[in-house]
């Protein structure tokens, strides 16, 4: 049975064009132009993967109200925010409202269809055994690559999947400096310099909660990043 | 235009206060003169009462004869009165003259008679004498010095701070200091006191040459002033003629010092001064402190509305106008609610940078999804360079739209960065490096100095700093020319220069600051003649003139400041920016 995706925007073109998309991919889609709709129909069912429009018609902030009412219902759905914004602010609070990725929407097609792909990976070996495990051993880190988990001294660290696939371009070849283009091309997204600042920035200091000695990524001032081996 | 504030131009305006003493001193020698008036009538008037008692009565004013040793006594006691005491004044010697030639012809004294008269009806500091036509002198009597100096003591001139000094082992009121050590001294300068020590003998030419006698001897009273002969006091003298029947046979002189009224007047004056004074340190004290009020009242509003507005033109914090109901509160309320409308219509620039973003992030979303599903679609060939032409315009679209919230993202990234104390070398070392790579065409060189050195700031923001500056030196740069990256410590700041060899830099349009090209939206590039090099990424040919002014926010983030100058030899220009080193 085809995956049910919910996308919930309030522009009808977009709407329309990404519906097509996710359809062409094998998937179904649920399409909902604002919130009391969206949040009634989940009352009903669920779907198995969100991708939510944080301005939503009237509600400039309708898709936070949205993705809290969603994890609330589930824990481990996977949340995607799409947006015109494209301020830290509002990246930092849609990801700490539990949202596994945030995009701004000059995302292109494919990189999303990549991010829906990997993170219903995620979400269906999450409940399998571990067994053809694909393991990324650097030290302390260890990524497992299938289901998109990071662990730092057996913690786990709660990243996006953007910010997975960063760890994971930068920790492949410890020592080798990434530049902004690379990570960006790794992490399937594009962005300006100052977003891939931001994004590293979030990183380490996920990995500092979890260890305060934390200095794995070094900065390579004008070049770009790289895992201290 | 010299600097006058608002309290030296009202202490000028005070000054104006001036005109009431002037008007003080012009009414008090109005008085003054009709005070004069008034002794001339009295001394007239006492001159008329001795001579209406010595009218008609020629027996009195007949010469007695007396005894030579009286007549010497009188002899030396007119001598005395006349002239200085000494034999030698030609006074004396007149009158001794006058005496003995008629002692001559028949000897005589003055008439006790008319002396007792004249004592009867003398007044204090008057001297009254009485002479017959041939101005012999019948009758002497009285003073014109007060009681107490005669004797003639030279301390009468301190006599009117006497009080004060027999009071200072007392209790001295602080007015009653202030005058004595402040007014005093002054008044002692701008007034002269009429003085009880002056000479007052009778000169011999005073009683012949009177025109006051002359007067009178011809039947009419009459009044004159003169000059003691030492030139200290003035004497009024009036004259009336003694009548026998029709005939004038003596002249009643009286005589009086102008002191009294001298010494009114210039008590007086002393008050007005004093009056007119504390009056004027009153108004003036007054004026000031409003003055002062009034200054510092504009100068807080000037300071607030300075404050309002950042060097950049925008308004950092509003303030509410003032509640006062008079002109200054009117230009604070008006200066509020314009800077008000200033604030707003910066923020509306402020944030159209921003909605422009997000607005038109939007449809670019609408065309980029249509060109991706369009891309899944088996297509004609032709129809694939469409897409592909489509998707390099949509990227450069995006670009700009990234590019236009790039200032305001980099100026949040800055609010909330920490700052930290970090090695500038190592940074642009790093950073030189990775300029090599990303432009193969360029030539970096780098200069540093050999100690370590700390700046307090964030190394990723110097970083994005550089990387603006690279950009911008890479654009202008000849091919093959070096771009010097240079490192030196200058005083207590460190400098970071960025110089390439190039056109020097534009004319500023006039008006503008030197640090015009810092400033946000300004770009000033010569289009045509610019012909873009080699590493020239096709997306930055359109220039929002962002870069230079993150560059200048970098620069403040580390307490520091950047210039652009021209090379010395306008061959190039060279960027730098200037942040303090922390001491050893």
């Amino acid at each position: 049975m085809a995956k049910r995706i919910a996308l919930i925007e309030d522009d009808a073109a977009i709407r329309a064009n990404y519906a097509d998309a996710i359809k062409k991919h094998g998937y179904d889609v649920a399409t909902y132009a604002a919130r009391p709709e969206a949040s009634a129909a989940f009352k009903l069912r669920l779907p198995e993967l969100a991708i939510i429009d944080i301005g939503l018609g009237q509600e400039p902030d309708g898709g936070f109200t949205l993705c809290r009412e969603l994890r609330a219902q589930s824990s481990t759905l996977p949340i995607i925010f799409l947006t015109a914004r494209d301020s830290d602010f509002d990246a930092v609070s849609g990801l700490r409202l539990g949202a596994d990725d945030y995009l701004t929407k000059d995302v292109s097609l494919p990189h999303l269809m990549a991010r829906i792909s990997a993170l219903f990976r995620r979400a269906d070996l999450a409940n399998e055994p571990k067994s053809q495990e694909e393991i990324l051993d650097r030290g302390p880190l260890r990524l497992d690559l299938k289901r998109f988990l990071a662990t730092w001294n057996e913690r786990e660290i709660d990243l996006t999947l953007t910010e997975f696939w960063m760890v994971h371009s930068m920790a492949k070849f410890p020592g080798h400096v990434k530049n902004r283009d690379q990570l960006m091309g790794e992490a399937k997204i594009v962005v300006d310099d100052g977003t891939i600042t931001s994004h590293i920035k979030r990183i380490r200091k996920k990995f500092v909660a979890a260890d305060a000695g934390f200095d794995g990524i070094d900065t390579v001032y004008g070049m770009g990043y790289r895992w201290r081996a | 235009m010299p600097r006058i504030g608002l309290r030296a131009k009202l202490f000028l305006v005070t000054l104006s206060l001036a005109a009431i003493p002037l008007v003080g001193v012009g009414y008090v020698r109005e008085m003054e003169s009709l005070l004069v008036d008034q002794q001339e009538q009295n001394l007239l008037a006492a001159a008329r009462a001795i001579a209406t008692a010595l009218n008609d009565r020629p027996a009195l004013l007949r010469l007695k004869p007396q005894d030579p040793a009286l007549k010497r006594d009188k002899e030396a006691a007119i001598a005395a009165m006349l002239g200085d005491g000494s034999a030698a004044s030609s006074g004396a010697q007149t009158v001794a003259q006058v005496i003995a030639t008629e002692d001559t012809a028949e000897p005589r004294a003055m008439s006790d008679d008319v002396e007792a008269i004249v004592a009867s009806l003398h007044r204090n500091r008057t001297r009254v004498w009485v002479i017959d036509k041939r101005f012999q002198l019948l009758a002497l009597s009285g003073t014109l010095k007060g009681p107490e100096t005669i004797g003639g003591s030279d301390s009468s001139e301190a006599a009117p701070s006497r009080p004060l000094v027999d009071n200072a082992s007392g209790a001295l009121t602080w007015w009653e200091k202030l005058e004595a050590t402040l007014l005093r001294p002054l008044y002692a300068r701008l007034l002269t006191r009429p003085t009880e020590n002056f000479d007052d003998s009778l000169p011999e030419d005073a009683i012949v040459s009177g025109s006051e006698v002359t007067r009178a001897l011809a039947g009419d009273g009459a009044t004159r002033w003169r000059s003691t002969p030492d030139n200290r006091a003035r004497v009024l003298s009036a004259a009336h003629p003694v009548w026998a029947g029709n005939e004038v046979v003596a002249v009643v002189v009286v005589e009086e010092t102008g002191n009294a009224i001298a010494s009114f007047t210039s008590r007086a004056l002393e008050k007005l001064l004093t009056a007119t004074l504390a009056a004027f340190v009153l108004v003036a004290g007054v004026v000031l402190l409003f003055a002062s009020h009034l200054a510092h009242r504009v100068r807080r509003l000037r300071d607030e509305a300075e404050s309002a507005v950042d060097a950049h033109g925008r308004v950092r914090h509003l303030r509410t106008g003032s509640d006062a109901g008079d002109e200054i509160g009117d230009l604070s309320r008006s200066f509020s609610s314009l800077l008000e409308r200033l604030a707003q219509y910066h923020d509306y620039l402020e944030h159209l940078g921003a909605r422009i973003t997000h607005e038109f992030r939007t449809p670019v979303t609408v065309v980029r999804s249509s060109l991706d599903n369009l891309a899944m679609q088996p297509l004609l060939p032709e129809a694939r360079a469409y897409i592909e032409r489509a998707d390099a315009g949509l990227k450069r679209l995006n670009q700009l739209i990234t590019r236009l919230g790039e200032a305001r993202r980099i100026e949040s990234a800055i609010a909330d960065t920490p700052h930290e104390w970090y090695d500038p070398c190592a940074v642009v070392r790093g950073c030189v490096e990775g300029y090599r790579v990303a432009y193969p065409h360029h030539m970096f060189e780098l200069q540093f100095p050999d100690q370590a050195l700390q700046i307090r700031g964030a190394p990723d923001l110097l970083a994005q700093a550089l990387d603006k500056l690279a950009a911008n030196a890479t654009g202008f740069a000849a091919v093959g020319t070096p771009i010097l990256f240079c490192i030196t410590l200058q005083g207590g700041d460190v400098v970071i220069e960025v110089g390439n060899t190039g056109p020097p830099l534009p004319d500023l349009p006039a008006g503008s600051s030197a640090d015009y090209l810092f400033n946000s939206m300004v770009s000033i590039r010569a289009e045509p003649a610019m012909t873009p090099g080699p590493d020239a990424d096709p997306a930055h040919n359109a220039h929002l003139g962002l870069g230079l002014f993150i560059v200048r926010l970098v620069a403040q983030f580390h307490g520091g400041t950047v210039t652009a100058r021209n090379r010395e030899d306008q061959a190039g220009v060279v960027f730098s920016m200037r942040t303090p080193v922390k001491s050893a």
